[in-house]
């Protein structure tokens, strides 16, 4: 066998493993990582030495930090006290807490774990919904699609996004001046949708009466820790912003404000460590390895042969179409495989052929996150907000979710088409 | 004489462990997909685990080989890692023929 006909196998075995859920997904890239090492270094394709370099160390320190960062502000109650602020200061007015509650998903999963705001976020509708008389169902679906809308708000928002933005060096404001527009425009059309199909026509019932008393310091430990938590977290984001003046290696800040908020804020390190989620960095890590070696082996050249096609065409057109590519792989696989796979490949093609990388990388952050909203596995936020509705009883079928969702979810891909082609068109990009 | 006594013996242990071996860990994929994954859907992951099973076996023989070259010692190391995951293999492509026969049948 040749390299490359055993890292294609090799390949194919992972994507099989991926789609199927057959094994958990870190266990997947683990497995990936592990043969490509035995086999790379059998080969002769790369050192032991190299797995380091392969590894991307700092991107997947970083991640490890914004884990840990994101479930210390979690952690320290914020988002359970604006959702409970919220819902006691707008509980009976109907269209400002659904035009609220959807916005602020958007923006919260800019800041914390998809699953977290599902988490938080679900609990709060539910709580809305026995007040406002409206249709819960639709609600946790909409929100569940935001979420992957909110992924794109900063560079940290979610982990293509983040992975993106760490190997190309895009500093925070470089990345808010694309994806802010592309953030506006999408939450406004949704809310805009979501209204006329599920909401236009008022409440279900007649509006219940009573209204909630809910004191929003009750799900807050500790309000110092709350206050000091939130302040540090700023702090991170005004030092990422900046760092990259600083010429300070992302993963660095991050620890440092680690550190910081361990030692000031007040909250337990203990239940944060218990409550991050580590699969997400053997993951990446495991899948570095794995993308390492297919690098080397050349099947990632294979595959780029295919794309070369695409990217000959005017940017105005490849790069929505990249977009749609790539928002169709991650419906049926996680969207940081899609990305880790295809990030090296456009890098590579766009050298060669000398085009702006910017609109194919921003094709891939914004196709990898809207891509998980086709179906309900594709998004660990969607799935969430579907399991929270069976708990109630609320089941929804696939194709349930495809009538419901579709609408919001095609026009979000569509729209996001559109909105990619007019930057690179208005040399924006 | 001592040799190839010595030698059967240690055939015969392996083959028992190969056996074990196998029995369980078929039994706790099993329970895995019968607990994890319900019915639904089922056929589909247990198909997708039987080519994953064939392309493992593949590259099982070439990281023998890539390492050993085409030697007796490798040929034998072979041997002795298809046994044990003949174990393995042989009831899940049983398992799913009967899910598939228990399918066809039902329509």
């Amino acid at each position: 066998m040749t390299p490359l006909t055993t890292f294609t196998i090799i390949f194919i075995i992972v994507i099989l493993l991926l789609v199927a859920e057959i094994e958990h997904r870190a266990v997947v890239a683990m497995l990936a990582a592990i043969l490509s090492v035995y086999f790379g270094i059998s080969y002769g394709l790369f050192s032991y030495s190299d797995i380091v370099e392969m590894l991307n160390l700092d991107t997947v320190l970083f991640i490890v930090g914004i884990l840990i960062l994101f479930e210390t502000l979690s952690e320290s109650g914020f988002f359970d006290f604006i959702g409970l602020y919220l819902l006691q200061k707008l509980g009976s007015k109907y269209a400002l807490s659904i035009i609220m509650l959807i916005v602020l998903v958007t923006l919260f999963s800019g800041f914390s774990s998809n699953i977290t705001v599902m988490l938080i976020f679900g609990a709060i509708t539910f709580k809305f919904a026995e007040s406002l008389g409206f249709d819960v169902k639709e609600t946790i679906l909409v929100e569940g699609l935001q979420t992957n809308v909110g992924g794109m708000l900063i560079p940290i928002s979610s982990i293509p996004a983040l992975i993106i933005a760490t190997k190309t060096h895009m500093g925070f404001n470089e990345f808010m001046k694309v994806s802010l527009p592309f953030i506006f425009i999408l939450t406004t059309i949704t809310v805009i949708i979501a209204w006329i199909l599920y909401y236009r026509h008022g409440p279900l019932e007649k509006r219940l009466k009573k209204t909630i008393s809910v004191d929003p310091w009750s799900a807050v430990e500790k309000p110092s820790s709350l206050y000091r938590s939130l302040l540090i977290f700023i702090g991170f984001l005004l030092a990422i912003s900046l760092g990259s003046n600083a010429d300070l290696p992302p993963s660095f800040i991050a620890f440092f404000f680690v550190v910081i908020s361990f030692l000031l804020s007040g909250v337990n390190p203990d239940k944060v460590f218990r409550k991050t989620d580590w699969s997400i960095p053997f993951f990446v890590g495991g899948f570095f390895v794995f993308v390492g070696g297919l690098e080397r082996s050349g099947v990632l050249d294979r595959i780029a042969e295919n794309l070369v096609d695409l990217l000959r065409l005017d940017p105005c057109l490849s790069a929505p179409l990249l977009l749609l590519i790539c928002a169709v792989i991650s419906a049926f696989i996680d969207n940081i495989p899609v990305v880790l796979i295809l990030y090296p490949i456009v890098e590579d093609l766009v050298q060669v052929m000398g085009i702006n990388p910017l609109p194919f990388y921003w094709a891939l952050i914004v196709g990898g996150n809207l891509g998980g909203n086709l179906t309900t596995f594709g998004s660990p936020s969607v799935l969430i907000g579907v399991r929270l509705l069976e708990r109630k009883n609320l089941t929804v079928s696939m194709a349930e979710y495809v009538k419901k969702c579709y609408p919001i979810a095609l026009t979000q891909i569509a729209l996001s088409m559109v909105i990619l082609s007019t930057m690179v068109a208005a040399g924006y990009l | 004489m001592i040799w190839s006594i010595i030698y059967a013996w240690a055939l015969m242990i392996i083959f028992c462990l190969g056996f074990s071996a196998g029995y369980y860990s078929y039994i706790s994929i099993k329970r895995k997909f019968d607990e994890e994954y319900g019915k639904k859907g089922l056929l589909l992951k247990r198909i997708i685990h039987g080519i994953v099973y064939i392309l493992l076996l593949s590259l099982v023989h070439e990281a023998i080989s890539v390492r050993l070259g085409e030697t007796t010692l490798s040929k034998e190391l072979e041997s002795i890692t298809f046994l044990f995951l003949l174990f393995i293999g042989a009831p899940i492509f049983v398992d799913i023929t009967l899910s598939l026969y228990k399918i066809a049948k039902k329509h």
